[in-house]
């Protein structure tokens, strides 16, 4: 549903290609005439068919996933005119032109690809730029690679299949140059109880609000992921004992300043989280979760709301 | 229906209990009611008011469409703990105004199918502390794990929210461990073991009768007193497996053969057979997953030798009970002994 949302805002996009194709068919119709079955050759029509179609397959699926802009219309603009270049190609197979056409109609040709092409690189060239904005943007939620289906969908953030694969990076990093990391394990105190008393929508917001004040508070190279359910995992490249044990316990205070309002009728509810933090020792990425989830479990046996370090 | 037992395709489950709380939960996460009870043969309208009751197949199917519909490795403990104290008024009133967790257990002892309609929970005193074992009643199959996941979250999470903290609960679960551990980790606790003999969640016996903040004892036993009016007006019957293992554990030293079983009760064995199979199972693996729930509970529990446990059994010889014994779990009666006394220190 949401591939035909964004398509609705290009609609003038989409019938300006409807029209570019009209207009090429009436000009070969009108000027061209068809070949005998005999002169048509199976491979090309084939190669040329098939490439005009991939290339308005594209075109179609740029307009579905990007919003209106300057780098959609350029990326859009390259493909349409490639694709007329194609189109002429395919239907030269089909169609004799007159001599008087056909001359400049191959140099016409030639150049709707070209002309295309440079449109289309420039686009792309846009979209690099766009793309730099962007990644600055997912800043402490995502990392090195992306990968869409590693995504959770209520806070938006890598799931714990993204964070083991970040610790395996992140771990052979540490082999490579010696330098540590370390990871947290952050879990709402109570959360349970919450969501019956307030329902499971308000649940999933309160979910995507800490998750957002978290990431306003961590480092630029920290990596903040959905571990499961009620619990998050912060990555921390180059953080020792001390440095985690910081994060942790600002962690601990922004969450505590944090006032929660409810949608029903708006009044406050208050929040703790416990952490469970452990720097690598060089184990394995399992390992090193499980000694932070124990460090964790042991916090919130015997003092919720605060932080420890595993041994 | 002359049987003493349920089978697969008896009504069983009433829709607007379990299945009408996946319905909303699958509504919540943007999946249409119409794609999940596509080939179940049910209306959407079947989950709003009482009447309708769905067979184990029917439910079985529902859940197995809503995991493969859905993303993610949530839905069975989001389902979990929005299960209990759940909506039949006798049961969620009797937990609600429990003192502790004893009172908090018999009534799910008490309430068996209308709590939990496919796995049968067996409480159970040990050394180690209090057992429930969730049995499968009916032969769940594909979706056995989930169900797992789903009643273990709800006991855990609704006692979690009646007594005010957490309880550490440890857990035992027969299928390999998943890719998606932090799951269980987050939704139960950390200590997980997985490969194990039976589906079990364990607790420390001083955890039994910790008074509780919610408790209100006239309520309590009032609801009780309902439910058992309920129960008598409505007598529970065993699933088609929980009625075989019952059997089974009876003649545990000897158990009968297929052809005794269905001498038993009054049936061919090849319909026998024939059933077992559409239960999702058969008489050998049966025997064998109690068999090898017994043994284990022997030797960790009652801290048999091997020469008495394979007496118990009735086995041949000690080298029969090796191989049976490795052919079960993996493991020799020693590696299996050396991994439960190096857990018990600690967790």
């Amino acid at each position: 549903m949401k591939q035909l949302q964004l398509l609705r805002l290009h609609i003038r996009k989409l019938l300006l290609g409807i029209a570019v194709l009209v207009a090429l068919c009436a000009f070969n119709i009108a000027v061209g005439e068809l070949k005998p079955r005999a002169d048509w050759n199976a491979v090309d029509l084939l190669g040329e068919g098939g490439t005009t179609l991939i290339i308005a397959i594209w075109a179609l699926l740029i307009l579905a996933s990007r919003p209106a802009g300057r780098v959609t219309t350029l990326l859009y603009a390259g493909l349409l005119t490639m694709f007329a270049g194609c189109f002429q190609d395919f239907t030269d197979e089909l169609v004799r032109m007159p001599a008087t056409v056909a001359v400049w109609h191959d140099w016409l040709e030639s150049m709707l690809m070209l002309a295309g092409m440079v449109t289309l690189t420039v686009g792309i060239f846009l979209l690099h730029r766009e793309q730099l904005v962007i990644i600055n943007q997912l800043s402490r939620r995502e990392r090195i690679f992306r990968e869409h289906d590693r995504v959770d969908r209520i806070t938006q953030l890598g799931d714990a299949g993204y964070l083991r694969k970040q610790l395996q990076i992140e771990l052979a990093q540490c082999n490579a140059t010696g330098r540590g990391f370390a990871v947290l394990l952050v879990d709402i105190d109570r959360f349970s109880g919450f969501n019956r008393e307030h329902g499971h929508g308000e649940g999933n917001r309160m979910l995507r609000e800490i998750g957002e004040l978290m990431l306003m508070n961590l480092r630029p190279a920290d990596l903040l992921c959905r571990y499961a359910g009620d619990r998050f995992a912060v990555l921390m490249p180059g953080a020792n004992e001390h440095i985690a044990g910081e994060i942790a316990s600002q962690l601990t205070t922004i969450v505590e300043h944090f006032s929660f309002k409810t949608t029903v009728d708006g009044s406050t509810v208050r929040n703790t989280v416990s952490i469970g933090a452990a720097v690598s020792q060089g184990e394995t990425s399992d390992d090193l979760l499980a000694r932070a989830t124990d460090a964790l479990e042991q916090v919130k046996r015997s003092r919720p709301g605060r932080w420890q370090l595993a041994a | 229906m002359g049987r003493s037992w349920f089978e697969r395709d008896d009504p069983l489950i009433d829709a607007t209990h379990a299945p009408a709380i996946l319905l909303d939960l699958a509504r919540d996460q943007g999946l249409a009611a119409q794609r999940l009870l596509g080939g179940t043969r049910l209306e959407p309208d079947a989950f709003e008011s009482a009447g309708t009751r769905l067979s184990a197949a029917q439910w079985l199917q529902l859940v197995e469409q809503a995991d493969q519909a859905l993303p993610g490795h949530d839905l069975a403990f989001l389902f979990g703990h929005r299960l209990f104290p759940g909506n039949q008024s006798e049961v969620a009133t009797a937990w609600v105004n429990a003192g502790s967790l004893r009172q908090a257990l018999a009534v799910l002892q008490q309430a068996e199918i209308l709590a939990s309609p496919m796995l049968a929970p067996r409480l159970r005193t040990t050394d180690a502390g209090v057992e429930v074992q969730w049995e499968d009643r009916i032969g769940c199959g594909h979706a056995r794990r989930f169900m797992l996941e789903a009643w273990c979250t709800a006991l855990t999470s609704l006692v979690n929210w009646l007594s005010d903290r957490r309880l550490d609960w440890s857990y035992r679960f027969r299928h390999r461990r998943p890719a998606y551990v932090e799951q269980y980790e987050v939704h139960l606790g950390s200590r997980l073991e997985f490969d194990a003999g039976c589906d079990a969640m364990t607790i420390g016996q001083d955890m039994l009768d910790q008074a509780w903040p919610r408790h209100n004892e006239s309520g309590h036993r009032q609801a009780m007193q309902m439910l058992a009016a309920r129960l008598r007006a409505q007598p529970h019957r065993d699933g088609f497996l929980e009625m075989l293992a019952a059997e089974l554990k009876r003649q545990i030293r000897r158990p009968p053969t297929l052809e005794q079983m269905a001498a038993h009760l009054h049936m061919s064995p090849a319909t026998l057979k024939r059933k077992l199979r559409l239960h999702q199972s058969s008489y050998q693996r049966l025997v064998d997953a109690v068999r090898r729930d017994a043994c284990e509970r022997l030797i960790r529990d009652r801290g048999f030798s091997n020469e008495q446990a394979a007496t118990y059994l009735n086995f041949t010889d000690l080298t029969n009970f090796r191989r049976s014994f490795k052919r079960w779990t993996g493991m020799t009666p020693s590696e299996f002994r050396r991994g439960f006394t190096a857990d018990t220190p600690g967790g």
